[in-house]
C-alpha cells in the first residue's frame, strides 16, 4: 500500500541508493558551493561560541576601537580581523551573527511557506472546481504583486503603526511571517499541476476505493511523490527570503539596529562608505553574495540532479 | 459580444479590488493616525475616495494628490531611463549568447547573470556607489541635480547635472532586471531557432540575420512582455530600494518619509494609487500581450 514503492525517483529513496552523494561528486561547482554552504550554516549555528566579540554586549564595546580597518590593512589590529564598524563593534563578530539571523529568518520562513503552499497546493489540486479557482486567482494575484513589495508595505505600515520601539521587539517574528505568509504561490502552483497529474492513475483510485478518507490520500499517497520539485523551491526561496530580509532590514524596517543582519550593517556602513570606510558596508556585502550564490548555485544542481529527465545517468 | 461581457466583468473586478484597498487603507489610517480617522467615517472616506480627493498631508500641508504628483515624475524619468538600458543591453546580449551558445564570452555573460542574480539591488548599488563616485569621484550619489520645469512636469533629462545624476541609480536598477530578462531572452531564442518556420526560412535561404531579428527576436517579444507584467510588483520594489539608496526624491522615497513621520493619510494615498497603478499596468500588460499574440489577432477578426 506504500506509494513510494511505485516510484523510482522518490527522493528518500534516491538519497539511500547515494545517487544524489555521487553526482555531487562529479559536479566541480555544486561540490564547492555546497561546501561553502555547509561551512556557513555551521559558522551560524555555533556563532555564540566562535565569535571573538558578542555585539550585544556594551562592555565590549570600546568607542576608541571604531572605524579601524580589517587587520591586514595600514592601521589594522589584530585584535579585529576584519576591522571595526563606527561605534567600534568588531567587524567578524557581527558578520557572524547577521549570517545566523539570515539562515535563521530563511528556514523559519520558509518552513512556513512549505506548510501553506503545500497545504493550498494539494487543496486547489485534489478537489479542484471552485476551490481550485479561488486558490489560483488569489497566487496570480499575489505573484504579480510579489513577496518583496507586499513585505514592504505591510512592515513599513506596522512599524509606523507601532512606532519604532515596539516594532524592533517583535521585527524578527514579523519579518518570518510576513515573508512566510506572502511567498506561497510558486510551491502551491507547482504541487497543484503535479497532483493533477497524479490524482488519475491507478494508486490513488485504489486509496478512494478502499475508502481512505481525502486527507490521508493527499498527505500520504500523492504529496510524496511530488516531493522533489518542492525541495528544489524551497531551497531556492531560502536565497530569496534571506535575498528579502537583507532588503527590508536595509530600508531600516527589518531587524533591528541591535540585531545584526547584514542588510542592516550594509545600510549602517553605506554612510561610512562615502567617506572612504570600504569595509563597514562591502565585507557584510561579499558575505552575502556569498551565501546567496552557494544557495542558489546548490539549488541549480539540486534541480538537474532531481530532474526525472537525468535519473538512471551515471554522470 | 464576448469582448464586452470580458471588459464589464475586468471592470468589475478592478473596482471591487479598489474599493477592498480603499477600506484596508481607512484601516490603515486608523492605525497610524488614530485622531484623524477618528473624525471620518468609513463611508465619508470612501465618498471622498471615489470622487478622487485623498485628503490632505499632515506633514506637507498640502492635497495628498498633489504631492504625490510632483513625486512621481522623478519616479517615472528613472523606470524610463532604466527600461531603455535593460532594452538597450538584453537585446544584443540576448542575441549574441543565443547565437553562439558555446562562446567563451557568451559563458562569461551567462555566469555574470547567474551572480547579478544572487546580488540584491541595494548591494550592486554600494559597489557602484564605492567605484563610481568614492573611489573614481565621477557621479555624484545622492538627489536628481537640476531639473528644468514644463509645466507641472519637473524633468531632470534637460540638463547635464540631471544626466549625471540619474546615472548611478538607473545603471544600479538595470543592472538587477537584466539578468532575468537576459535569461528569459536567450531561453526563448535558442526555443525559436529550433522551430519549424525558422528551419523554413533557413532552408529558403534567408539571411541569417533577418532570420534572427524577424522571426526569432518577435517571437520573444510575447514572453517578455508577460515577464514584464508578471514582474511589475517586483520592479516597484527594487525603484523603491533604488530610491531611497540615492535619495531619489520619487514616489518611493515619498513613501518611507510619510512612514517615518507616521503621515497616516499620505500612507493611505499612496496605497490607493499603488493600486490603482498595478490594476492599469495588469490591463495594458494584456493589451499588448493581445496585440502581440497571432493567436489572438486572428480571434478577434473571425
Amino acid at each position: 500500500m506504500n506509494a513510494t514503492q511505485y516510484h523510482g525517483h522518490h527522493i528518500w529513496r534516491r538519497f539511500r541508493r547515494q545517487q544524489l552523494w555521487r553526482q555531487l561528486k562529479a559536479n566541480k561547482v555544486a561540490l564547492v558551493s555546497s561546501a561553502i554552504l555547509l561551512l556557513l550554516s555551521l559558522v551560524a549555528l555555533f556563532t555564540p561560541w566562535l565569535s571573538p566579540f558578542d555585539p550585544a554586549n556594551l562592555q565590549q564595546q570600546n568607542i576608541m576601537d571604531a572605524e579601524l580597518p580589517p587587520a591586514w590593512q595600514e592601521y589594522g589590529d589584530r585584535r579585529f580581523l576584519l576591522g571595526t564598524d563606527g561605534l567600534g563593534r568588531d567587524l567578524l563578530s557581527s558578520l557572524m551573527y547577521g549570517i545566523r539571523t539570515s539562515l535563521w529568518v530563511g528556514f523559519w520562513a520558509v518552513l512556513l511557506q512549505l506548510t501553506l503552499g503545500t497545504a493550498l497546493g494539494l487543496c486547489a489540486g485534489y478537489f479542484g472546481g471552485w476551490i481550485d479557482r479561488i486558490i489560483m486567482r488569489l497566487a496570480d494575484f499575489q505573484l504579480t504583486f510579489s513577496s518583496l513589495m507586499l513585505a514592504i508595505l505591510v512592515l513599513a505600515i506596522t512599524r509606523a503603526a507601532m512606532g519604532a520601539q515596539d516594532y524592533h521587539l517583535w521585527s524578527p517574528w514579523l519579518l518570518i511571517l510576513v515573508l512566510g505568509v506572502a511567498d506561497w504561490p510558486q510551491y502551491a502552483r507547482t504541487l497543484r499541476a503535479n497532483v493533477l497529474a497524479e490524482k488519475h492513475k491507478d494508486y490513488v483510485a485504489a486509496a478512494q476505493v478502499l475508502g481512505y478518507r481525502s486527507r490521508h490520500i493527499m498527505v500520504v499517497q500523492i504529496l510524496p511523490n511530488t516531493l522533489s520539485p518542492l525541495l528544489v523551491i524551497a531551497t531556492l526561496q531560502i536565497a530569496h527570503v534571506i535575498l528579502a530580509e537583507a532588503a527590508l532590514s536595509f530600508l531600516g524596517i527589518g531587524m533591528s539596529y541591535g540585531n545584526p543582519s547584514l542588510g542592516g550593517m550594509i545600510g549602517f556602513g553605506f554612510e561610512y562608505m562615502l567617506s572612504g570606510l570600504w569595509w563597514i558596508a562591502l565585507i557584510p556585502g561579499f558575505a552575502l553574495v556569498l551565501l546567496l550564490l552557494s544557495i542558489n548555485l546548490v539549488a541549480d544542481w539540486l534541480r538537474d540532479a532531481l530532474d526525472p529527465k537525468n535519473i538512471g545517468q551515471r554522470q | 459580444m464576448k469582448n464586452t461581457v470580458l471588459v464589464l466583468s475586468r471592470l468589475t473586478t478592478s473596482a471591487l479590488i479598489l474599493l477592498l484597498v480603499a477600506v484596508a487603507s481607512y484601516w490603515i489610517l486608523g492605525l497610524i493616525s488614530p485622531n484623524y480617522a477618528s473624525n471620518l467615517s468609513l463611508t465619508q472616506y470612501l465618498i471622498h475616495v471615489t470622487s478622487g480627493d485623498l485628503g490632505q498631508s499632515q506633514f506637507h500641508h498640502r492635497a495628498n494628490l498633489q504631492v504625490i504628483m510632483q513625486a512621481l515624475p522623478a519616479t517615472f524619468e528613472l523606470v524610463l531611463v532604466t527600461s531603455l538600458l535593460v532594452i538597450g543591453l538584453v537585446i544584443p546580449l540576448g542575441l549574441y549568447t543565443a547565437i553562439a551558445p558555446q562562446h567563451r564570452l557568451s559563458r562569461s555573460i551567462m555566469a555574470f547573470s547567474l551572480i547579478g542574480i544572487s546580488l540584491p539591488v541595494f548591494l550592486t548599488g554600494s559597489f557602484m556607489v564605492y567605484i563610481f563616485a568614492v573611489e573614481l569621484n565621477w557621479l555624484p550619489t545622492f538627489g536628481r541635480g537640476a531639473t528644468t520645469v514644463i509645466g507641472d512636469w519637473h524633468s531632470g533629462l534637460l540638463t547635464a547635472s540631471g544626466w549625471q545624476h540619474i546615472m548611478l541609480p538607473a545603471a544600479t536598477l538595470s543592472l538587477a532586471l537584466l539578468p532575468m530578462f537576459l535569461r528569459l531572452l536567450r531561453a526563448e531564442l535558442l526555443q525559436v531557432m529550433h522551430s519549424n518556420p525558422v528551419r523554413l526560412a533557413q532552408a529558403m535561404g534567408i539571411t541569417p540575420w533577418r532570420i534572427w531579428l524577424f522571426y526569432g527576436l518577435r517571437n520573444a517579444t510575447l514572453p517578455m512582455i508577460t515577464m514584464a507584467g508578471l514582474q511589475f510588483g517586483t520592479l516597484m520594489a527594487y525603484t523603491l530600494v533604488a530610491e531611497s539608496l540615492f535619495q531619489w526624491p520619487g514616489a518611493g522615497s515619498l513613501f518611507m518619509q510619510a512612514i517615518n513621520r507616521s503621515d497616516g493619510t499620505l500612507v493611505a494615498a499612496y496605497l490607493i494609487l499603488v493600486a490603482f497603478m498595478f490594476l492599469m499596468v495588469s490591463a495594458l500588460a494584456d493589451l499588448a500581450y493581445g496585440m502581440f499574440n497571432p493567436h489572438l489577432a486572428a480571434w478577434r477578426s473571425q
